[in-house]
């Protein structure tokens, strides 16, 4: 028999089962560039040594799925390359371009458009990495159907146990006793708001927080042209909450269904989750798809992968390792919860910690590496030291003897012309983001490891705080708490010296929590510079005066790095007046204050003196006569400065 | 690629690829003959060389895509020589059948290897032949190895099992239809197969005792056999069965209960045990061990879950398979018998 007929046979047979298939909907993009500096995209991304599209084939070829629908939208002919020599035997593999999708929403209306989807489809997005089968779960997205004949989307949430909050769980379902979604909202305080109309309709309702979210669904035919009649709808989750918002007109219900036991699934969606799938993967909690049975990697004591691996004299391994094939290591070389790919050569007396190696790196003698990502075909040269959060693009050289931290560096052949580009050695230069919030999200790489074993205690706190958290008592309001935790992170960073860099990450990342506008973060800032007390009983003036310095000293870098423009000086202006007007000592040497920020450029003289004026008129805290000199001083600067030009 | 087009079309058909999981290795080895028997007819070959290199390669996949079967692995062995026994019937009517029969013939033996690539007439028909007969022998297997029940189980004994197997069931309640006894099913933590066992076994009305793997130990001396089954029988008698085992066989061991192993010949695998760690034992998901909703706790300790157990020739007393019973020491000659020495790497 040749191949023609068996081809033949083979769509035969489709036609007759075409009702019956299970369709999957793969979007081969993630619309951002949270990995952009080690892989431009996303769905060829590497983790634990396996392109992220390969984990998804993979998956679905066991989960039961027939047949699978590629959406790209760019890098279209590298996936398309990639799949050319891949063997599925359970599924059909289509690959759909649409070059102009910027976000899910768009894949949703193209896919519409298209007109590919028969029947109920699984969604679901490149970087969901999961192990278990989808039939059951279709099957009672059916006899659901059966019933309530509006059903149009059934989600997947996995349970995860209130006491990681390291996967990004924020957000609160809500669901009745036939798992029909009554209520889902993104949680950014402690607080949960609960209308009551929705609850009181149910006879049940289950309220949880410890579930997370991996963006998979099971959705009917009716879905993409629910899409299409609302062009707002970006993401899944705006579905959602369009479902809820507009319940009277579109006339669609969500359920949802609750993943327990060997059901593994979670979203690659930034640096720390990449780090946690990982170990995750090592640990083998997505078996089957585990390295040893997949890629015929060898498994030992420790979650220890090797394939191939040569080593030298002197070699220590610690645990979680996986190290891919024809890697060479050289005389003493000592790794430790790393993943390192294929063709690498790690030389001498190298350490490689909690760091992931892609293909073909070459590592020379005695350099050091801890919490990094190395794009393929790097070159880090001789004693070369990487801590902390360093993320190495493709084909960059490293000089030798550089020592960097918390730094992205890309090479000139990868770069393209959103980045702006700074030198940083030759053939190198520093990755910047044009989207700030997504590079706070890279520079967060992890550091989580670190805090993981320290804050044991203050994590089940969290899952205890959060069991009650339903309970409407909690007097104080976001601004306020996250004043108190700018204050402790200050008062942390004055005394254990830390560095501003840092400070800064802290209080961005408290800012989000409790979702601070602009206006009051900078605010807070000064109020809580200024506040920080001093440790002796009764000080005398000067002492509080050096101690007044030294702290705005000190925190010079956090000033300078929020209070940039006019606005923002107008907005810590009334922080003065609050902390400083407010204590006898400190009114006495407020203008001293002023004449710092001043100095150090923080605060412009026009809006000194605008301030002024708008406080003279209506002195509550009598200042204006403490002020007046420095006034003065500072107007006769400004002649000066005049009359100079 | 054609090639592995076509395999994936038989694959499809035969609905191997629903056996993923580790039990029913007698549905997966059924499987794999017939999906081979439909290669054997439906493709073109010429020549008995142009046949193994179509089982090797359609093999290799099949042991791609169902890693935890070795009873296919096994199938895949025994189309082999299958295929190898007819071609030198045909080509060496006249001479003797087998030439490694003894080491004087082998070191005598003048003749070149045969390479089979000689054209031989109806060579299709007699291999057909020969399949159809070894799947009869594939059906019948648990039957005759039932059949055994009634001389090793006597009246009002205690016999003990551990997990979930068909063909250990099969046997108890072959047993229980002559005779009186009482089984003591052993849970097997953490996947619990046991539980299943023990409410089966009760519903054919014989009297069952669950316990907890802990008190294997405790119970044994009351035990007068121990009758288990496996998912491997290993090269050198060694047993690739259920996590568990091993420590059921050391407790045998120690108070001399005899330890009865029932595996049909399809279980026979030509491997042996290198290392403990490296293809021989599956890790599956900790999470029946400790959950991933427990939380940080996940990634601060290192949980293993095997699935099997080595059990060493030593503490295993019998084989009855459906060529009746064999001692350990006897399994290398089975071996020899049903698999052809060039197979041993597909």
């Amino acid at each position: 028999m040749n191949s023609k007929t068996v081809n033949e046979k083979l769509h035969s047979k489709t036609n007759v089962e075409k009702e019956n298939i299970i369709q999957a909907v793969v979007v081969a993009d993630s619309f951002n560039k949270t990995f952009a500096p080690a892989s431009h995209c996303l769905a060829l991304l590497p983790l634990v040594n396996k392109k992220l599209l390969d984990y998804t084939l993979e998956w679905l070829n066991i989960a039961g799925v027939n047949e699978v629908i590629i959406f790209c939208s760019s890098h279209v002919n590298e996936i398309k390359q990639h799949l050319s020599d891949k063997v599925y035997l359970s599924i059909d593999i289509k690959v759909l371009v649409s070059e102009g999708c910027y976000s899910f929403g768009d894949v949703m209306r193209a896919l519409d458009r298209y007109a590919v989807i028969r029947n109920t489809f699984v969604l679901l997005s490149v970087d969901v990495i999961g192990n278990f089968n989808f039939v059951p779960i279709i099957e009672k997205f059916k006899t659901i159907q059966k019933n309530d004949k509006e059903i149009s989307m059934m989600t997947l949430f996995k349970e995860i146990g209130n006491q990681r909050t390291d996967l990004g769980n924020n957000f609160i379902v809500a669901y009745n006793s036939e798992n029909r979604i009554i209520h889902y909202h993104v949680q950014n305080s402690r607080n949960l708001e609960l209308p009551l109309d929705v609850v009181l309709e149910q006879d049940f309702v289950e309220i949880r927080n410890d579930l997370l979210n991996p963006g998979l669904a099971i959705c009917s035919d009716a879905v993409p042209p629910l899409f299409s009649d609302n062009f707002d709808f970006q993401t899944i989750n705006d579905f959602i909450r369009g479902m809820f918002m507009n319940e009277e007109i579109i006339q669609s219900t969500v359920y949802c269904e609750i993943l327990k036991g060997n059901n593994y699934v979670a979203k690659v969606t930034n640096w720390p989750m990449y780090q946690i799938v990982s170990q995750d993967i090592v640990r083998r909690w997505t078996y089957p798809i585990v390295p040893d049975i997949s890629e015929k990697y060898s498994y030992s004591k420790n979650s220890i992968y090797l394939k191939n691996a040569t080593f030298s004299q002197g070699c220590r391994l610690g645990s979680d390792i996986v190290i891919g094939s024809d890697t060479k290591l050289k005389k003493n070389v000592y790794v430790h919860n790393s993943i390192i790919g294929c063709n690498c050569l790690i030389g001498n007396d190298v350490i490689i910690e909690n760091s992931f190696i892609f293909d073909n790196v070459k590592i020379d003698d005695n350099s050091v590496i801890r919490y990094s990502v190395i794009g393929h075909k790097c070159h880090v040269k001789k004693k070369c030291v990487l801590e902390k959060n360093c993320i190495l693009g493709p084909l960059v050289t490293l000089n030798a003897e550089s020592k960097i931290n918390n730094i992205a560096l890309i090479s000139k052949t990868s770069s393209s012309s959103i980045c702006k580009l700074t030198s940083f050695s030759d053939g190198c230069y520093v990755y910047e983001n044009s989207d700030s919030e997504d590079e706070e999200i890279a520079s967060l790489v992890c550091e989580q490891k670190i805090h993981e074993n320290n804050e044991l205690s203050s994590a089940s706190e969290w899952g205890s705080s959060c069991s009650v958290s339903s309970s409407p008592i909690n007097l104080l309001d976001d601004v306020n708490i996250f004043y108190n935790e700018v204050i402790d992170s200050l008062t942390r960073g004055y005394e254990d010296k830390l560095k501003c860099e840092n400070l800064i990450l802290e209080i961005n990342s408290s800012r989000y929590a409790y979702n601070v506008t602009v206006n009051e973060v900078n605010y807070n800032i000064l109020r809580a510079i200024l506040s920080i007390q001093m440790n002796q009983e009764k000080p005398t003036m000067k002492e509080i005066l050096q101690h007044v310095d030294s702290k705005l000293k000190y925190f010079t870098p956090i000033l300078r790095n929020y209070i940039k423009n006019e606005e923002a000086q107008r907005d810590c202006l009334p922080a003065i007046e609050d902390v400083v007007f407010t204590s006898d000592k400190l009114k006495t040497i407020s203008p001293k204050i002023i004449q710092f920020l001043y100095d150090k450029d923080i605060l412009s003289e026009e809006i000194i003196l605008s301030w002024f004026d708008d406080i003279s008129k209506n002195d509550v805290h009598n200042v204006k006569n403490i002020l007046i000199p420095f006034i003065k001083w500072l107007n006769e600067a400004e002649e000066e400065s005049d009359e100079s030009d | 690629m054609p090639r592995v087009k076509i395999y994936q079309f038989y694959l499809i058909k035969t609905s191997i690829l629903n056996y993923r999981e580790v039990d029913g290795s007698y549905n997966v080895a059924v499987a794999v003959v017939n999906l081979f028997k439909n290669l054997v007819t439906q493709e073109k070959w010429n020549t008995a060389k142009d046949l193994i290199n179509l089982i090797k390669t359609c093999g290799k996949l099949l042991v791609k895509e169902l890693p935890l079967q070795t009873s296919a692995e096994n199938m895949i062995r025994r189309m082999l020589k299958i295929v190898r026994d007819e071609y030198t019937t045909a080509c060496h009517e006249q001479e003797e059948l087998d030439i490694q029969e003894s080491l004087h013939k082998i070191v005598t033996s003048e003749e070149e290897i045969d390479d089979y690539s000689k054209t031989v007439a109806e060579l299709k028909d007699s291999i057909l032949d020969h399949i159809s007969e070894f799947h009869m022998e594939l059906e019948t297997s648990i039957e005759n190895i039932t059949k055994e029940a009634i001389k090793h189980i006597h009246t009002s004994e205690i016999i003990l099992t551990i997990g979930k197997s068909a063909i250990v069931e099969a046997f108890l309640k072959e047993a229980a239809k002559h005779r009186k006894f009482e089984v003591i099913v052993c849970e097997c933590s953490p996947l619990n197969y046991g539980h299943n066992t023990a409410i089966s076994l009760s519903q054919s009305k014989i009297p069952t005792t669950l316990i907890t793997d802990s008190s294997i130990f405790g119970i044994m001396g009351r035990v007068h056999k121990v009758i288990i089954g496996t998912h491997t029988v290993m090269a050198n008698g060694g047993l690739r069965a259920v996590c568990g085992t091993h420590s059921v066989a050391l407790a045998a061991k120690y108070y001399s209960v005899p330890v009865i192993v029932l595996a049909g010949l399809y279980k026979l695998s030509s491997q042996y045990l290198i290392s403990h760690e490296d293809k021989f034992n599956q890790f599956i998901s900790p999470e029946s061990v400790l959950k991933y909703s427990e939380g940080i706790l996940t990634s601060l300790v290192h949980v293993y879950n095997p699935t099997f157990d080595y059990v060493p020739p030593e503490l295993v007393t019998l084989f009855i398979s459906n060529a009746g019973g064999h001692a350990p020491s006897y399994v290398y000659r089975l071996l020899s018998e049903m698999y052809h020495q060039d197979d041993n790497d597909l």
